[in-house]
């Protein structure tokens, strides 16, 4: 065990670590968000496929606030905000889009929406399906900032 | 190696295997819809879709099978999905789709589903 280990354990005690990554509003920069993400995950030796659920909601929120709060504008920052403890890992998604509450949204009538054929319109459902718990908050005066939580099963501890 | 790929294999009796690979996200679902729509344009309706190098799939990559599946349908065609992984067959899961798509463990199987 090297220095990476008793960092780990003493930061135990609080927060495991923070960290953060800031991008433009490009859809390319999804896989930046998702490798960042993973990276996290990674690094807190999550369970695959409760990483996976994390990736993907941050995904659908990015690829939400890219389509819908910057309305197809490419250069506007999206910044995320993560930091774990032992007890969960908190991933907060910023914008400086208009300020719009997600979550005043419904789940969508699935079988409906299938039938219909409706091939948009379900990142919101799978976000919060993905997550323990979703917060969201209004910027001043403008912008929006979602937090998302992913509760641990299993005491987690930081790989370095 | 590109984020996403698309394989096209035609074969007989009006059969196309797409061959997808990579991330299927809101930036690439783009390439996958309109190969799709092109099959449908040259009257193409039958479509095996081999999911096995799908490492990722967003609700917009679901979208465009649920948007697809329909217009084949209404062709006397079907859109098989063959050999997703974990994570993609649960994306489908939840969104409710895995009733309404057929999923077939390998190409013979997809064929035959189709004929």
């Amino acid at each position: 065990m090297g220095l990476g280990y008793a960092e780990s354990q003493v930061a135990l005690r609080g927060r495991l670590f923070k960290t953060g990554i800031t991008v433009s509003s490009q859809p390319a920069s999804l896989s930046l968000v998702r490798d960042f993400i993973g990276r996290v995950t990674e690094r807190l030796q999550m369970p695959r496929g409760e990483a996976g659920q994390c990736v993907l909601a941050v995904d659908e929120a990015v690829a939400n606030i890219m389509e819908h709060g910057y309305g197809g504008v490419s250069d506007a920052p999206i910044e995320i905000d993560v930091e774990a403890d032992s007890a969960c890992l908190r991933i907060v998604v910023r914008d400086e889009a208009d300020t719009f509450d997600p979550l005043i949204v419904p789940d969508p009538d699935l079988p409906r929406h299938v039938a219909m054929g409706r091939n948009r319109g379900l990142g919101l459902f799978l976000m919060r399906r993905m997550m323990d718990e979703v917060h969201y908050r209004a910027g001043e005066p403008i912008g929006n900032e979602l937090t998302l939580i992913k509760r641990f099963h299993r005491p987690v501890r930081c790989a370095f | 190696m590109p984020a996403f790929q698309i394989l096209k294999e035609k074969l007989p009796d009006g059969i196309v295997i797409l061959t997808i690979r990579g991330f299927l996200d809101a930036h690439t679902f783009e390439e996958l819809e309109k190969t799709i729509d092109d099959l449908f344009e040259s009257g193409v309706y039958k479509l095996t879709v081999d999911l096995s190098g799908l490492d990722y799939i967003s609700s917009a990559g679901a979208g465009v099978f649920i948007g697809a599946i329909g217009r084949a349908q209404e062709n006397d065609g079907n859109i098989i999905l063959m050999k997703p992984s974990a994570n993609v067959k649960e994306v489908f899961d939840l969104l409710g789709l895995s009733h309404i798509f057929t999923f077939k463990d390998s190409r013979e199987e997809s064929v035959k589903a189709l004929r």
